[in-house]
C-alpha cells in the first residue's frame, strides 16, 4: 500500500515533495537525526525470520489445521525492545494544523505517534481503524475540529455519532478502551495535541502490545534499527 | 383462523393473484423432503401455488428474495413481522419500489425448526403480525413483548475484557466466511460486498483471526441502524455463531444514546440514527 | 480380528506417540476432526462431523510459499511444506469416497499437487464403518457402502459391541500388527451390523440425461432460493475449489491459498471485469452440473458422496436429493 499521502492537495509539487520526505524517513545511511514529527519505529526487527512456530500446547483443542488457526498469515516473534506503535487519522484543517503548530513550537512529545493526514475526520471508515490494529498497531487515535468547527459543516457530527458507536463496539469486542481513542484537537491547540499524544502513549506504554505472540510482519527495510527521529 | 386454514386462504389468493395477472411471482413455503421441514417455492402458476403451505416450519425470511424476482414483474409474497420488515428495509434502501411487491399479511405464532425446537428469532420475535401488507388474512396475533431484548449483550458486558477478548476470540476462530449471514440479511444488498471486492491486503480471503474479526466488526458497522432483527443471520449460521448479540450492542446503544428508533417498520422513515445528527449528540470525546 | 469398542481409547493413545491423532469431536459446539490430545473426548457417536476431514489435506487457509527481497537485491523464496505425519480416526466411509476424488483432482491427469500429496502420503485413515446414518445420509445411492471402505489403511466394521479389524493398504497392515502385538485386539467373527440409508435417490442416467439439460428451465426456479453461500461448499466433503492470493507488505510477503466457493458472485470474475457467471442461476448450475455431470465425466465417477452435510445445513433447504428426483423426472 503507498505511504504516501497524494490526497489533499495531490499537485505533482506536492506529491514529490511527500515521496522526498518518505525516502528521507527510509534512507538507513542518514546519519544525523532532524526533527520530523509523527517519525518511524526503531525496532530491531528480525530481518527475515519466517518463523512457524507451533501453536502453544493449552491451544491443541483447537487445533484444526488450516481452519481459522487464529493467527495472522505471517508470524514473528514481537520484538523484547517494543515501542508503540500508535497511528492517527489526523484531519487535515484542524488536528494536523494543530501538530503542525506543535512541531514549529518545537513542543516535546513521544516519537512512537504517526500522523495520517485524512481532508475530514468523518472520512474515517472503521475499516480503517480495524485494518490498523490487526496490521501490527497497538492503538488508534481519530482526531477532527470541534463539533460547530468542520470545515465541511457537519463532517465530524457523522464522525461523533460513527465513533460513539464503533467505540462502544470495539470495547464490547473485548479492546481496551484506551487502544481507540477518539479527540477533537483544533487547529490552535498545539499543546492538546502534544497532551493527547504523550498521554496516550503512556497509557499504550503500560498496556503493552496488541499483538503478544505474533507480530504481523513489518517490511524488512523498516527493521533496520538506528534512530529515525 | 386456524393456520391450516389460513394456509388454505393464502393458497386461493395466491392463485387468484397469479391467474388474473396481477403478480408475475409468488413467494412463499412448500414442504421439504423431511417433515418439520419447509423451502421458499417461487410459484409462477396457479397449479405451482397449490403447493404452498403455511406452517409452524416456515423458518425462511422470505424479503430478499423479492429483489431476484422484481424483473419478472410484480411479485406476491406471504409476509409475517419479520418479512415485512425486510420489505419495508429494501424499500428504504432503494431495492425495490412498494409497487414492485403485493404484501398479503399474516400474523406469526413463532416457528419451529427440524426439531420441534422453537427458533430463538421466534422467541425473541418484537413484531409477529406484518407491518406492511396490502391484505391480511386471518387474526392479527397478541403482540407480546418478549424481555430481556438486551440480555445476550448485558451478559457479554458483564464480562471483564480479557474474557470478552477470549470470547470473540472463539467467536471468529470459529467462523468458516461461508457468508451465510451476510447473504439472508436484508440490510445486505451492496451489489459489490467489501468482501468480494479483491483487496489482498485489506482484507483477504485466508482464514484467520485478524480477517474473520475485520468481516465480522464491519458487517456489524455496515449495517449500522438498519437491522431489523429478524435474527435470519444467526439462525443460518453454520457454527451458531451470536451474531444477534452483536448486531443487538449496536442497536442498544444507538437506542440509549440518540433515542428509541425501529428499523423497517415505516416506508420513508427518517429518523435513522447513522445518518443522521443533532448538534446536542452527546459529547464524550472533548 | 475384533476390536472391543472399550479399547479405543487405548488405540488412540498408541497412535498419538508416533502421529498427530485427529478424531470426531465436538469443539464449542461444532462436530468437527479434532486434534486428540486426550482433553475433548471423541465423538464416535456422531453419525458425522459437520466439517468434513478434507481440511486435514487442503486446509482452509494454506501458505504456500514466503518471499522476501535479501539484502543482495535478490528474491528469496521459501516454500511451506507443513505436513506431518498424521492419523484420522472415525472416518466415514462416505468420507473415505469423498478422499477417492480429492486424490483424483490433486494428484491425476498430469499434474501432482505437492502440498496435497505430502499430507495425504503422511495420512493414516482408520475408517469406522456406520451402523445407523442419519436421516440425510443417501451414500448407498451413490455408490458408497455405509458399513466398507475400499480405501481406508485401516477399516473397522461395526460389528455391535466390536468392530472387526481389516487392513486394506500395506501400511495399515503394519498398524494392525502393532495393535495385535499391544493385545487391543481379540479373536472372533462377529456378524457385522447391515444397515442402509433411508433416503434413497435414483442416480442412474443423471449423468446421461444432465448433458442435454444446461438450458433447462429448472435452474431458473432452483436458483431463486439459493442464497449464494458457501455453506454447502464449505461443509462438503468433495468440494476443491481454492484461490490464490497473498498477503505482503512492501518487498516482503507470504503466498497462500484458501478455499473459494463457486457460489460466491466473484468466483468466475476475470480481470477486465467480465464475469461469465454473473447470475445465482448460472452458478447454482454449475454447481449441481459439476457435481453429477462434468466431474464424472473427466473422472469417470459422481463427485457427490451422499454424505448429507449439504442437506442438513443448507439455510433455504435446497436438496440435491431432490433436484436428483427432478432430474430423473424431467422430459424435454
Amino acid at each position: 500500500m503507498p505511504m504516501v499521502d497524494g490526497g489533499f492537495h495531490s499537485s505533482r509539487k506536492q506529491r514529490k515533495r511527500d515521496e522526498e520526505l518518505l525516502r528521507y524517513r527510509l534512507d538507513p545511511e542518514r546519519i544525523s537525526p532532524d526533527v520530523v514529527s509523527g517519525t518511524l519505529n526503531d525496532d530491531a526487527l528480525p530481518g527475515s525470520g519466517h518463523n512457524t512456530e507451533q501453536w502453544p500446547d493449552d491451544m491443541s483443542v483447537w487445533e484444526m489445521p488450516g481452519v481459522a488457526d487464529a493467527a495472522s498469515t505471517m508470524r514473528f516473534k514481537a520484538p523484547d525492545s517494543w515501542k508503540p506503535r500508535i497511528v492517527a487519522f489526523c484531519c487535515h484543517w484542524c488536528t494536523y494544523t494543530g501538530a503542525d503548530l506543535a512541531g514549529l513550537n518545537r513542543m516535546n512529545y513521544p516519537a512512537d505517534v504517526r500522523v495520517l493526514r485524512v481532508p475530514c475526520s468523518g472520512r474515517i471508515n472503521p475499516q480503517f481503524v480495524i485494518e490498523a490494529l490487526n496490521k501490527g498497531c497497538d492503538a488508534v487515535l481519530v482526531c477532527g475540529c470541534h463539533p460547530g468547527d468542520c470545515h465541511y459543516v457537519s463532517g465530524n457530527y457523522y464522525t461523533r455519532r460513527r465513533m460513539l458507536i464503533f467505540k462502544r463496539l470495539l470495547e464490547f469486542e473485548g479492546l481496551e478502551p484506551e487502544r481507540f481513542q477518539v479527540r477533537w484537537i483544533s487547529g490552535a491547540e498545539a499543546g492538546k495535541f502534544r497532551d493527547t499524544v504523550t498521554e496516550v502513549c503512556e497509557q499504550i506504554r503500560k498496556l503493552g502490545p496488541l499483538h503478544k505472540d505474533e507480530v504481523p510482519f513489518v517490511p524488512a527495510d523498516l527493521a533496520k534499527g538506528g534512530d529515525r527521529a | 383462523m386456524t393456520m391450516a386454514e389460513v394456509e388454505q386462504a393464502v393458497r386461493t389468493r395466491a392463485a387468484e393473484l397469479l391467474e388474473s395477472g396481477e403478480v408475475a411471482t409468488f413467494l412463499g413455503w412448500e414442504n421439504g423432503r423431511f417433515p418439520h421441514q419447509t423451502t421458499p417455492l417461487v410459484a409462477s402458476t396457479a397449479a405451482q401455488a397449490e403447493k404452498l403451505v403455511w406452517n409452524e416450519y416456515c423458518v425462511n425470511t422470505l424479503a430478499k428474495y423479492t429483489r431476484d424476482l422484481a424483473y419478472r414483474g410484480r411479485v406476491g409474497i406471504v409476509v409475517r413481522g419479520c418479512d415485512s420488515r425486510g420489505i419495508v428495509r429494501l424499500i428504504n434502501d432503494k431495492e425495490i419500489s412498494r409497487d414492485d411487491v403485493y404484501l398479503i399479511g399474516v400474523g406469526c405464532p413463532g416457528m419451529r425448526d427440524i426439531n420441534d425446537a422453537p427458533l430463538k428469532k421466534c422467541l425473541e420475535c418484537r413484531h409477529k403480525n406484518a407491518v406492511l401488507f396490502d391484505e391480511f388474512i386471518g387474526e392479527k396475533v397478541d403482540e407480546v413483548t418478549p424481555d430481556g431484548r438486551f440480555a445476550e449483550v448485558e451478559a457479554v458486558e458483564a464480562m471483564s475484557q480479557k474474557e470478552r477478548a477470549a470470547y470473540f476470540e472463539r467467536v471468529y476462530s470459529k467462523c468458516i466466511r461461508c457468508y451465510a449471514c451476510r447473504d439472508v440479511c436484508p440490510c445486505c444488498t451492496c451489489r459489490e460486498c467489501f468482501v468480494d471486492a479483491r483487496r489482498e491486503d485489506w482484507v483477504g480471503k485466508q482464514n484467520n483471526l485478524p480477517e474473520n474479526r475485520f468481516y465480522g466488526i464491519t458487517r456489524v458497522m455496515h449495517i449500522g441502524d438498519r437491522c431489523i432483527e429478524c435474527g435470519e443471520c444467526e439462525r443460518v449460521c453454520p457454527m451458531d455463531l451470536p451474531l444477534m448479540t452483536m448486531n443487538r450492542k449496536v442497536i442498544r446503544d444507538m437506542n440509549d444514546l440518540f433515542g428509541e428508533f425501529e428499523s423497517g417498520m415505516e416506508i420513508g422513515e427518517t429518523k435513522e440514527k447513522l445518518m443522521t445528527y443533532e448538534t446536542s449528540d452527546p459529547e464524550e470525546f472533548m | 480380528m475384533i476390536l472391543h469398542k472399550g479399547m479405543i481409547n487405548a488405540v488412540l493413545a498408541n497412535l498419538v506417540q508416533s502421529r498427530e491423532v485427529y478424531v470426531p469431536a465436538i469443539v464449542d459446539g461444532v462436530a468437527k476432526f479434532a486434534r486428540y490430545d486426550g482433553t475433548v473426548p471423541p465423538a464416535l457417536d456422531l453419525a458425522n462431523t459437520l466439517m468434513p476431514p478434507k481440511d486435514l489435506l487442503f486446509p482452509q487457509t494454506q501458505k504456500m510459499y514466503s518471499f522476501h527481497l535479501g539484502d543482495d537485491g535478490n528474491y528469496h523464496i521459501e516454500e511451506y511444506d507443513e505436513s506431518v505425519p498424521r492419523a484420522i480416526v472415525g472416518i466415514r466411509p462416505c468420507d473415505m469416497r469423498s478422499l477417492v476424488c480429492l486424490d483424483d483432482v490433486f494428484l491425476t491427469k498430469g499434474f501432482v499437487d505437492e502440498f496435497y500429496a505430502n499430507a495425504r502420503e503422511k495420512l493414516l485413515t482408520v475408517c469406522i464403518g456406520c451402523a445407523a446414518p442419519a436421516q440425510t445420509c443417501f451414500c448407498d445411492s451413490m455408490g458408497v457402502d455405509p458399513t466398507d471402505a475400499p480405501n481406508a489403511d485401516v477399516m473397522l466394521r461395526d460389528a455391535g459391541d466390536d468392530w472387526i479389524v481389516e487392513a486394506y493398504t500395506p501400511q495399515g497392515e503394519q498398524v494392525v500388527e502393532e495393535w495385535k502385538k499391544s493385545g487391543y485386539l481379540e479373536e472372533g467373527t462377529p456378524e457385522p451390523t447391515a444397515t442402509a440409508c433411508t433416503l434413497k435417490v435414483q442416480m442412474d442416467g443423471v449423468k446421461e440425461k444432465l448433458d442435454n439439460m444446461f438450458d433447462a428451465p429448472l435452474w431458473d426456479d432452483l436458483a431463486v432460493k439459493c442464497l449464494n453461500c458457501g455453506t454447502c461448499t464449505y461443509v462438503c466433503p468433495t468440494c476443491h475449489c481454492f484461490d490464490i492470493s497473498q498477503e505482503n507488505r512492501m518487498k516482503e510477503g507470504v503466498r497462500f491459498r484458501c478455499w473459494d466457493s463457486c457460489m460466491f458472485s466473484q468466483y468466475t470474475a476475470m480481470a477486465g471485469g467480465h464475469n461469465p457467471r454473473p447470475q445465482k442461476k448460472e452458478r447454482v448450475r454449475n454447481r449441481f452440473m459439476h457435481k453429477l455431470n462434468y466431474f464424472e465425466e473427466r473422472y469417470g465417477k459422481t463427485l457427490c458422496v451422499g454424505c448429507g452435510r449439504c442437506v442438513e445445513k443448507c439455510p433455504v433447504a435446497l436438496d440435491i436429493t431432490r433436484l436428483i428426483d427432478e432430474i430423473g423426472a424431467y422430459h424435454d
